[in-house]
């Protein structure tokens, strides 16, 4: 496989058989000290093998091995004679970020770190076990796939202005229940409203810098405010989907004739029972996962007044955006300067529409969509805004994190999550996990430092930085 | 050939490696391998056992549905299992036992978690002595 470097932060991977289209990487030339890097440029190729490819396959700075698609790898299908792929979305369907504002300033709330990161770990349950904040009845998980967060609206959980600040206002169209196996809803109907393990958090962080004034302000953030940010999924409910839909395609994609590179890649044509069905189940998941990240919105707030003693909207909890970045999404692009109608996969990259696009929300569309890139648990996290070179580029898509640099094992052996912990605790962050070896795989020296992708991002365009917010208090799940 | 698994380094997952004379200590192993990742069995109260039948288009694919499957029964049965018994496997048939006590969320100490075993890279292969699998794991 050749490499070209076409821009300080560009690479292209030439067309060479069976890839439809070339291969274009966003990233910094320390990619090729890294480990995995070739299998993951590999996966960038493998993916532009796949019927329907528009334009290129590509992949953002915090690329790296993952399993079908890289983790950082976007792709647009043709709506008409494209595939739609499981494998370009993954287990974690919609596993996201969202960022939740408010009132609160660092003095306001040092005082009261500790108790509030140990309401924060009753009120949210974490790990791969416990039950989620929500209990549902016979019937209503499936209302809940349909209708997404609007479902939870209508309960009291979610206000107006969550929809509006949630991607797809928090549901996406398509989803039907039918599609989703008896098995995914046995697993999510006790897990709404839980964080889950690996890699997802609820943090506590303060906003430390702010690049660009105008927009921060139209996010409603600004320096030395308070602010919560949660990544999570949609738990056992979207990896038995993704499960059930991959077994299920790697016999349709045989029957049409789709040789895969890799069996991961599963894939089905878009007009087939397979693709329409899975899209009607990953909706599902989707809006699973926006509902379960509404829930844990919803008991932060409630930790928030037990806490300080006032209501939640008078300390000023309000959601500023809520993303998707493991998602495969119908889209309108400009191609060559038509319109096109196409599937947009994200695996591990964010949307990031550009300022006056119609789904970014009225309230910040003169600046673009808010981008939030969560990194590791010591360092900090970052606000972005969406751009218009995105829109050309990257079918209006960005990075997602910092990016793993060592394994899980590996990590492991460089530190005892005791060790962690106490290190974390010596900078002043409260550390709160349902497993403590977590801690250890999920410590900062594993991650890349996340500055370094985001300004990959920022320097050829593909967002702008807004904000730095650095973390007081983690939760693990 | 000895039994055995090992987990092995890989950048963002975790690959499982298994080992054994037949390909039923092959899937038995894979079930240990896979539950050292999720949680710690205490080895206190009753096990509760239950039987699994499961089918997939050709060998590998269902050494991959098996981990899926454990994971399924870990979430929804509550279980946390530590017994392993394959009784027979087939090209794209398996029957087994497996066992576990109820998951106690005070008590148990959940490991990293696993979400489910993928396909890339996915091998099972039969050798003179004995049979290897390789599953990756997202986690």
């Amino acid at each position: 496989m050749r490499i070209e470097r076409t821009g300080e932060f560009v690479y292209e991977i030439p067309v060479e058989d069976p890839m439809r289209v070339p291969g274009r990487v966003y990233a910094h030339a320390s990619l090729f000290e890294q480990a995995g890097h070739e299998e993951a440029l590999q996966q960038v190729a493998n993916v532009a093998t796949l019927p329907g490819v528009v334009t290129a396959s590509i992949a953002m700075p915090d690329i790296h091995w993952g399993y079908g698609f890289p983790i950082g790898g976007v792709a647009a299908m043709d709506e008409a004679d494209g595939v739609v792929s499981p494998g370009g979305v993954g287990f974690d369907i919609n596993c996201g970020v969202r960022l939740v504002r408010t009132e609160l300033e660092l003095d306001d709330v040092r005082p009261r770190l500790e108790p509030l990161m140990h309401q924060f770990m009753r009120s949210v349950p974490q790990g791969s076990g416990p039950h989620g904040a929500l209990t549902l009845k016979e019937g209503e998980l499936e209302r809940l796939a349909e209708e997404g967060v609007p479902f939870l609206a209508a309960r009291g959980y979610a206000t107006e202005d969550d929809l509006l600040h949630t991607e797809e206002g928090g549901v996406m169209a398509g989803a039907d229940a039918a599609a989703v196996s008896r098995k995914a809803l046995d697993r999510g109907r006790t897990q709404v409203g839980s964080l889950g393990s690996g890699n997802h958090f609820l943090e506590l962080q303060v906003v430390d810098e702010v690049l660009d004034g105008e927009t921060a302000e139209a996010f409603g953030v600004r320096r030395g405010q308070v602010v919560v940010m949660i990544h999570s999924g949609s738990r056992g409910f979207g990896h038995q989907v993704c499960t059930d839909y991959v077994g299920r395609m790697a016999g349709a994609a045989a029957r049409a004739g789709i040789e895969l590179p890799d069996r991961q890649l599963a894939c089905a044509p878009m007009d087939s029972p397979e693709a329409r069905e899975y899209l009607a189940a990953m909706a599902c998941a989707c809006n699973f996962a926006f509902a379960n990240r509404q829930m844990m919105l919803h008991q932060v707030r409630g930790a928030f007044e037990q806490v300080f003693g006032q209501s939640w909207e008078r300390l000023g909890v309000e959601l500023v955006y809520d993303v998707a970045h493991n998602i495969a999404k119908r889209e309108v692009h400009a191609v060559d300067g038509e319109e096109r109608v196409v599937r947009v996969h994200r695996k591990g990259a964010t949307r990031a529409f550009g300022p006056g696009h119609p789904d970014v929300p009225e309230d910040y569309r003169v600046v673009g969509q808010p981008v939030i890139i969560p990194g590791d648990m010591g360092r900090e996290s970052w606000l972005l805004a969406g751009t218009e070179t995105a829109m050309r580029e990257t079918w209006g898509s960005t990075c997602h994190g910092a990016g793993r640099l060592l394994s899980r094992h590996a990590a492991r052996k460089v530190r005892s999550g005791a060790d962690v912990r106490r290190e974390l605790e010596d900078a002043g962050i409260v550390v709160k996990s349902a497993s403590v070896g977590a801690l250890s795989e999920e410590a900062p020296f594993a991650y890349k430092d996340v500055a370094d992708v985001v300004n990959v991002v920022d320097a050829v365009g593909l967002s702008r930085k807004v904000a730095r917010l650095r973390p007081l208090g983690v939760l693990k799940g | 050939m000895s039994v055995g698994y090992e987990l092995v380094d890989h950048t963002a997952d975790i690959g499982l490696r298994v080992w054994g004379p037949t390909v039923e200590d092959v899937f038995e192993e894979a079930g240990r391998g896979l539950f050292s990742l999720v949680c710690d069995p205490l080895h206190v109260g009753e096990l509760e056992a239950l039987d699994l039948e499961l089918e997939a288009e050709a060998m590998d694919l269902l050494l991959a549905a098996w981990l899926n499957e454990l994971l399924y029964v870990f979430e929804t049965r509550r279980l946390v299992l530590s017994e392993f018994e394959v009784y027979e496997v087939q090209e794209r048939r398996l029957r087994a036992r497996v066992a576990g006590e109820p998951l106690d969320t005070r008590r148990h100490v959940m490991c990293g978690g696993v979400k489910a075993a993928t396909l890339h890279q996915l091998r099972l292969e039969r050798h003179d002595d004995g049979w290897e699998g390789f599953v990756l794991l997202d986690v």
